[in-house]
């Protein structure tokens, strides 16, 4: 072991060496927000790509210039390529209106089964009431259209529509549906506007121009080979057909999403610069505590190459040992965080409660999450933490090279006059 | 044949001063405190350096260790010209061929007493097992042989004064220089410090300098330089 590591050990372990404790402490109190903000970030943008593909893109989707999607090329999709399942929809828009207002609604003709037999939909569609049948004449409506229409299962809901007379004309209609369940995917960007209606139905109802259907294709691996699978899929079907992949579909959000978690990582970036920039400075003060130790050792013949060591092995130890706490003390917040979010709503909603109880003319409204995420589905990004890990360290040993090789300049004089 | 005879006396000396000049920049004015010092220390040889304070004794002996520039003069120590060595050299000649004492001890508080006589041999790069038994040796020299696990804060004066004595003697320098070493001990210890200093200093071949106000000290040493303070 170099003499430099060796003398900084045991420096580390004198319980009153307060400046490398010090040290620590900033690094480990810098780490924790930054790791905090990027796994709950990463947490929510993929939680958010993860709801736009599952429930609202699919994985690809396939459009066809002629309007055609026969039983036959559902079954050449599902033997040619390896997809999970394939799912038609037309799509179209309205608007809903009720005694309480109005707003534009996306109607969305799917399969019946779709909830049930497609894995990724259920886990993240809520559907309530559990079990809520789509026939003929029914429609399940996002919880944000429900909540500004006034809307509740059970209710008759009107949906001003386009369609073409047998004249070729297009002409408005109101469509009347039975509210059977009220839907949610924990975000509201992306389901406020939805109106779920039977497939079938939805063929006789919505022919306007501004209808559209697709194939909604599912494969196994969202993430990983689906360009290949896409070019395949579209070489096979020929030009009667595009094929478009969810990345291409979901470019303007996920852009915008990338854009704003840039924005905030920046800014934590910044901070953390500043925490090293503080730690080096602080150990500054670590230099001052063991002033005597290193006259004392300036004369037994310590060179600047071991001072500048020692310097540089003390910059080291209290980045790695607070950048490991910061990262702990991060996760746990994280994790706090994560689930507690569906709690601070809960405890909000009684808060209000019992505060209306005693002043029933305050209007509260409670925290409502669901425009953010609510439930946030962690995975921890490993390799972003050890990367994490890795940049501070390595950005604390750099900006203490300065303050070391300066230090290390010190005659033993000169450190004996500050004695 | 008088001058050849000087000649190599300068060759053979351990230490060698000629015509040395040390002052400080005090305010506007430069203050003198070693003015033209001629003086030559042999192997084997003790000195003992006394003189009223503020004479230059100190200033000497960081001179010598290299610790502090000399305005002029020539400087031979060891065999280092130690107004031509760079500070890396220096640093190299500080701890294989010099053992220091100081009146005050100068342990380092974070190591026991063994680990803070294994210091200079553990800065010359010495790492194998010869490095314990030779600090378990001196220490057993020293009488404090059961202490070696000890720190420093468990020393009494003396036996910190003790350690320091060991530690200066790791290396087997050939030159101790010693800053009023007994200075911060009571009667008893001082003598038993200085006869130890002593005794291994000669026991291992080396020359000793020493900084002293004690006169009787002084005159246990083979010679004495008197420095005067210049006016």
């Amino acid at each position: 072991m170099k003499i430099g590591h060796l003398l900084a050990r045991r420096f580390m372990r004198n319980p009153r060496q307060k400046a490398f404790r010090s040290a620590v402490v900033v690094i480990a109190l810098s780490v924790a927000p930054l790791v905090l903000i990027t796994q709950i970030s990463h947490a929510m943008i993929q939680g958010i790509i993860e709801r736009f593909i599952e429930t609202h893109s699919y994985h690809l989707q396939v459009h066809s210039l002629f309007g055609d999607f026969s039983d036959a090329v559902k079954e050449h999709i599902q033997e040619v390529i390896d997809v999970h399942d394939t799912y038609y929809e037309i799509r179209s828009y309205g608007l809903a209106f009720s005694s309480e207002g109005r707003m534009s609604v996306q109607l969305r003709g799917i399969s019946s089964n779709l909830y049930q037999s497609d894995e990724g939909f259920h886990k993240y569609v809520s559907v309530k009431p559990e079990g809520a049948s789509l026939l003929e004449g029914e429609i399940w409506i996002g919880k944000e259209t429900a909540k500004r229409l006034g809307l509740g299962v059970g209710d008759v809901a009107r949906i001003l529509i386009t369609s073409i007379d047998e004249f070729g004309q297009h002409k408005p209609r109101i469509m009347r549906a039975v509210v059977s369940a009220i839907v949610t995917t924990g975000y509201q960007n992306l389901d406020e506007s939805w109106v779920f209606l039977d497939e079938i139905w939805a063929r006789e109802l919505l022919d306007g121009w501004q209808d559209y259907s697709f194939l909604g294709i599912k494969v196994k691996d969202p993430y990983y080979g689906l360009e290949n699978t896409r070019r395949n899929l579209q070489d096979f079907l020929g030009e009667r057909y595009i094929v478009y992949d969810w990345i291409g579909l979901n470019r303007n959000e996920i852009m915008s999403m990338n854009s704003s978690q840039g924005v905030i990582l920046f800014l934590v970036f910044v901070i953390v610069l500043v925490a090293i920039a503080n730690t080096v400075g602080v150990l500054q003060l670590f230099y001052l505590e063991q002033i005597q130790s290193i006259a004392t050792l300036s004369f037994l013949g310590m060179g600047r190459r071991e001072l500048f060591q020692l310097y540089l092995y003390m910059s080291f130890w209290a980045s790695l040992i607070g950048g490991i706490i910061g990262i702990v003390l991060g996760l746990i917040l994280t994790g706090v965080i994560a689930f507690g979010i569906p709690k601070i709503e809960q405890w909000s909603v009684v808060i209000i409660q019992w505060i209306q109880s005693y002043m029933p003319f305050l209007q509260l409204s409670a925290v409502d999450l669901s425009f953010y995420l609510s439930g946030i589905e962690l995975k921890i990004t490993w390799l972003s933490l050890l990367g994490m890990l890795i940049g501070i360290v390595m950005g604390t040993v750099l900006f203490s090279l300065i303050p070391a090789w300066r230090t290390s300049r010190l005659k033993p004089m000169q450190i004996l006059r500050k004695i | 044949m008088m001058e050849l005879m000087d000649t190599n006396k300068q060759k053979n000396s351990l230490l060698n001063i000629q015509q040395l000049n040390k002052s400080y920049q005090v305010g506007d004015s430069k203050q003198i405190v070693l003015k033209e010092l001629d003086f030559q220390l042999s192997q084997k040889e003790s000195v003992a350096i006394v003189g009223e304070s503020g004479s230059g004794k100190s200033t000497l002996l960081n001179l010598i260790a290299g610790l502090d520039a000399f305005d002029d003069g020539y400087l031979f120590s060891c065999g280092y010209d130690i107004g031509r060595t760079k500070d890396r050299e220096l640093a190299v000649y500080r701890n294989i061929q010099l053992g220091f004492i100081f009146q005050f001890h100068f342990l380092l508080e974070d190591f026991n007493a063994l680990e803070n006589v294994c210091m200079p041999a553990w800065l010359a790069g010495q790492r194998n097992v010869d490095v314990k038994l030779r600090a378990e040796y001196l220490l057993e020299k020293v009488g404090l042989i059961d202490k070696q696990r000890s720190f420093p804060s468990r020393l009494s004066g003396g036996e910190r004064q003790r350690v320091a004595v060991a530690r200066a003697l790791m290396n087997q320098p050939k030159l101790i220089l010693a800053d009023e070493p007994t200075g911060s001990l009571d009667a008893f210890h001082a003598q038993r410090v200085f006869e130890l200093m002593m005794e291994l200093t000669l026991q291992e071949g080396g020359s000793l300098l020493l900084v002293t106000h004690d006169l009787a000290l002084a005159n246990s040493c083979s010679r004495q330089l008197e420095l005067q303070k210049v006016q």
